[in-house]
């Protein structure tokens, strides 16, 4: 059990980056939230049960458009399906990924979360995902209610330099995987290019093109590449 | 009613996204993948970041796609020159900020 600890306070360390790519990220969501005149509670229900910035995002832009219930939902379940495919990637790569913390770990997965948990050289343990998810829940929920409390304080033009955050985020995460293994740079130019290319097509919305982007760029990516490597 | 609609909304919304994220856990504990599958799920890392920057990275900053390419920029050196994550990020918000400013 100690060793767990041990893991759970290991990943949250490696999940220090997240906690600084989410804050800025959380904050504006919380100010969004309140601008768009959404309640405290809401505002904190938001991050703290959906767990997905950019669906969050997307769920206030169309509650304050008018957009139905049921659209919103069918929208976040489209936005948010690319997570069923990093689960799967993450519970093949990681055998040890069991037991009573399947359900809670699962809930965990997010963008930044997977990329930490999957690009690492070694499978991490349960515990120090875990952490990492900790790491990453405590700073979205705690910055969306700072946001929400204290955004106006912040000031327009840093509010508005906070968008690159997140972006910024996926270039350090990714820069770092290429240079280990360059192929991975030809892949992610692929899924962006499929992602560029079916955004354009008439009566494809733009979460199904995010997804597919993903899928088709994993897809023709695995072909010809040696099959061992990363198992 | 505002708010009941605003509850159901957002428990909605977590239930759709959590159902996923869970889906698998459950599901490849019973079953273990072909090498085939396996070999494109390990492609997911690497393509889930490519589409997530490619094209929408550029509309980072609403109305300065050059400010938000500067930091992206900036973003790929410092991580080129070996700077940890939490450096790339506050390095590309503090380009961006000065730019903005």
């Amino acid at each position: 059990m100690a060793h767990g600890v041990k893991d759970f306070w290991r990943g949250f360390r490696c999940g220090i980056p997240i906690i600084v790519g989410y804050v800025p990220i959380a904050l504006a969501f919380g100010v969004l939230a309140k601008t768009g005149g959404i309640p405290l509670w809401g505002a904190a229900l938001f991050s703290g049960v959906v767990f997905a910035g950019a669906s969050q995002f997307m769920a206030l832009a169309l509650w304050g458009g008018g957009a139905g219930m049921g659209e919103i939902i069918l929208a976040t379940f489209l936005v948010n399906f690319r997570h069923f495919l990093m689960s799967a990637a993450l519970a093949a790569r990681c055998p040890g990924l069991r037991g009573a913390l399947r359900p809670l770990l699962a809930f965990g997965v997010t963008d930044e979360v997977f990329s930490l948990a999957s690009l690492r050289e070694t499978p991490p343990s349960s515990a120090e995902v875990l952490g990492l998810e900790a790491a990453a829940y405590g700073s979205w929920v705690g910055g969306t209610m700072l946001g929400f409390l204290l955004g106006e304080f912040l000031g327009e033009t840093l509010r508005a330099s906070l968008g690159i955050a997140i972006y910024a985020m996926f270039v350090g995460l990714l820069v770092p995987a290429v240079r280990r293994l360059p192929r991975r740079g030809a892949v992610a130019l692929l899924a962006g290019g499929f992602h560029l290319a079916l955004v354009h097509l008439p009566g494809v919305s733009s979460s199904t093109a995010l997804v597919g982007g993903m899928v088709l760029g994993a897809l023709v990516g695995s072909w010809g590449t040696p099959k061992e490597e990363g198992a | 009613m505002k708010d009941e609609g605003l509850l159901a909304l957002i428990l909605g919304m977590a239930l759709v996204t959590y159902l996923p994220r869970l889906a698998p856990f459950v599901l490849l504990h019973r079953w273990s993948l072909p090498p085939g599958v396996r070999h494109v799920l390990e492609q997911i890392p690497a393509a889930a970041l490519g589409a997530l920057l490619i094209p929408d990275a550029l509309g980072a900053l609403p109305g300065h796609p050059g400010v938000a390419a500067v930091g992206l920029g900036v973003a790929v050196a410092l991580s080129m020159a070996g700077g940890n994550l939490i450096l790339t990020v506050m390095g590309a918000v503090g380009a961006v900020y000065v730019l903005l400013r």
